[in-house]
């Protein structure tokens, strides 16, 4: 009974966004027909998997108390860049590793505002957020490019024993960001930095070197998005992702991680993509209009800082 | 504990609001109650499996139609899509909508779930002709047909407009005033169009050129083409920069890529004191130069005389029975045209009456 109830302290902040998740299954489920038959849950890992991924590093990210809004605009400019480099006839063993390698200069650049300039995380990150975007229709003068190859339409669409392989990205992703928080000095320290920037200081922690590490992580994973999105849909597009921009940021927040940083898990994070993805997925089943769709992705996205105000205000109190 | 119930039962409250508030209904209001069911049935009869079935509508086969849609909202857009909601409820179909608001990834999804939902054919607008290409290839290996509207995707149906051709009638018109106007001579042909467009919508224009400089020989040197980036300001300033440029220049085709454009090479010739020296076409028959032509009338006083009409208020009628008859599995071209209407001074009236009419149907 005490390992239930430790289980239960140690997890309650996930623990809340678990059953929004089993209420919206059931609800959906009792609903539409069509809600739980492996087709349908194949779509919503499918749709899960490209704000998943990025959601992965923003986490990092926000651990450490800070923002990054300029992911999806990083993924479209990657993406284009991408789509350039397959239209050139670029293998794909270059492209990828190009278009990863625009992820970690998109992630240094954040790095450099936020850490060297000095420039808040927000701001820092909707500046580039517009640079990359307006990057992204200058690249083709706004051109969308085809892509046809078998490789590519694999990693956006290919399945493996019947699960999406861009839904086995995701999940490698969060092994991985997942392995480097609990496992690695560099997750400490993201912890420490996160928790009271001040203290891991003294304590010898090179705090900015951590947060350039974390907004390179969130640039990788931001770029891998784009190429799944590229894959997915077949197509560069410079507005791709074009609107999403607060979607991950409202899955990392409804997994348990706090605007202020410094706690939280990166499983959290998958339970809250999980969250948004479902709603949407169910919403549409249920013919509900998008744009009330996103009415009820707005109310999520405050329900779930009203959520962190409230564990904020207990754990000070 | 309190907490945990609390998110429980605001999640329950939120679920439970949208469901009740903003849901619609999954079958048709026409249908009977068994016919919700014929469409799964349906699924596994594709269209080329089925040449030559003689179902039809009329004998109450109730198809499900599923309707990829970019946005609700321009008044295209939602004509369309009340359009083919009333023609599927008419014909007693099952109708299913989503939205993607342009963006491929969820356009991709919500077909995905169109299909999850037995949706026999999908009817696409949202003019992603790379995105589309390939999600019509996907569906194709299950055997439903697509159908896309006013952009042409590899291996679906087509249904919206001829380009080409729509410029081209709407040269006829264009070169009736210039035989009326500046008695039968013609100077320069400006274009104010969007290269990012693309090549397809572009051919709005290239139809205009083509009568007009066959018709007047206008020598490639003056047929000019300014491309406004899809922004309106732009379009005006380049419009009037070459207007100040050209101050000699007394006979002017100005051909708007659609009716935004017209709108701003409009007002730059009206800024201009340049209604004498130019007339001025586009494309779309969007309420401005409809107000515009009917504000006319009478003085003529405009150098907007002219704006295509896609009759989108016809879209839907058209499509469903384009759609019901690849259902059926009979013999369907590739690719189908709407009727294009040019809505000048002498008949814009009569075309405010016609369309109003086939709107309040819809309703």
């Amino acid at each position: 009974m005490s390992k239930v109830k430790s289980l239960l302290k140690n997890s309650k902040s996930e623990l809340s966004t678990v059953i929004m998740l089993v209420v919206l299954c059931i609800i959906f489920g009792v609903q539409s027909e069509y809600f739980f038959t492996f087709r349908n849950i194949m779509n919503i890992g499918t749709y899960a998997s490209i704000m998943g991924t990025m959601a992965a590093g923003l986490t990092v990210a926000m651990l450490l108390g800070g923002l990054d809004v300029s992911q999806y605009s990083l993924a479209a400019m990657a993406g284009m860049i991408m789509g350039m480099m397959i239209e050139a006839g670029f293998s794909v063993p270059v492209t990828l590793a190009v278009t990863i390698l625009v992820g970690i200069l998109g992630g240094c650049i954040n790095a450099f505002i936020i850490t060297i300039m000095r420039v808040n995380p927000i701001i820092a990150t909707m500046g580039t957020q517009f640079i990359f975007r307006g990057a992204a229709f200058l690249l083709t003068d706004g051109r969308y490019i085809r892509i046809d190859d078998p490789v590519y339409y694999f990693i956006g669409n290919g399945k493996i024993f019947g699960i999406p392989f861009c839904l086995m990205v995701m999940l490698i992703t969060y092994i991985i960001v997942w392995y480097l928080l609990k496992y690695t000095k560099y997750g400490r320290q993201v912890f420490a930095v996160g928790g009271n920037i001040q203290v891991a200081k003294l304590a010898g922690i090179n705090a900015n070197r951590v947060k350039f590490i974390s907004h390179i992580i969130a640039g990788v994973t931001a770029v891998m998005g784009g190429i799944i999105t590229v894959c997915q849909t077949s197509s560069a597009m410079p507005n791709h992702g074009y609107g999403n921009d607060m979607d991950g940021i409202a899955a990392v927040i409804l997994g348990g991680i706090g605007l202020a940083g410094g706690k939280g898990k990166v499983g959290g994070t998958l339970i809250g993509i999980l969250v948004l993805a479902v709603l949407v997925n169910g919403m549409t089943l249920l013919n509900v209009q998008a744009y009330w769709q996103q009415v009820v992705k707005g109310l999520v996205l405050i329900f779930a800082v009203f959520i962190d105000a409230l564990r904020s205000s207990k754990s000070k109190a | 504990m309190k907490k945990k119930l609390l998110s429980v039962l605001l999640c329950a409250a939120m679920a439970a609001t949208m469901m009740t508030g903003c849901g619609t209904k999954e079958e048709p209001a026409a249908a009977p109650a068994e016919e919700t069911s014929a469409p799964e049935a349906d699924t596994s009869a594709a269209p080329a499996d089925t040449t030559g079935s003689d179902e039809g509508s009329a004998e109450g086969k109730a198809y499900n139609i599923g309707y990829s849609n970019m946005q609700l909202k321009e008044d295209f857009f939602i004509t369309v899509e009340g359009g083919i909601h009333k023609a599927a409820e008419d014909a007693g179909y099952v109708y299913n909508t989503t939205i993607s608001d342009r963006d491929a990834t969820k356009m991709k999804q919500n077909i995905e779930a169109l299909v999850t939902k037995g949706a026999d054919i999908i009817i696409d607008f949202n003019v992603m002709a790379e995105a589309g290409s390939a999600i019509a290839s996907d569906l194709a290996k299950e055997n439903i047909p697509m159908l896309s509207v006013d952009c042409i995707y590899d291996g679906a149906y087509f249904f919206g407009v001829n380009n080409l051709e729509a410029g081209e009638i709407l040269g006829q018109t264009a070169a009736e005033y210039v035989d009326s106007k500046f008695g039968g001579e013609l100077e320069y042909i400006v274009n104010v169009y969007d290269a990012a467009s693309g090549d397809e919508i572009k051919k709005r224009n290239d139809g205009v050129v083509n009568v007009l400089q066959e018709k007047y020989g206008v020598p490639d040197d003056n047929v000019v083409w300014l491309d406004s980036k899809q922004d309106d300001v732009k379009s005006q300033t380049m419009t009037k920069d070459w207007l100040n440029s050209h101050p000699d220049a007394t006979k002017i085709v100005i051909v708007g890529q659609n009716d935004d454009r017209g709108y701003a090479a409009n007002a730059a010739v009206e800024g201009e004191s340049r209604k004498d020296d130019c007339i001025v076409v586009s494309h779309n028959a969007d309420p401005a130069p409809i107000e515009n032509l009917q504000k006319h009338v009478e003085d003529k006083d405009t150098a907007w005389v002219a704006t295509a009409s896609y009759n989108s208020h016809l879209y839907g009628e058209q499509i469903m029975d384009m759609a019901t008859k690849i259902l059926n599995g009979e013999e369907v071209e590739q690719n189908g045209y709407t009727k294009v209407t040019i809505v000048t001074l002498d008949n814009v009236n009569e075309y405010v009456k016609d369309r109003d009419a086939a709107i309040a149907a819809m309703q």
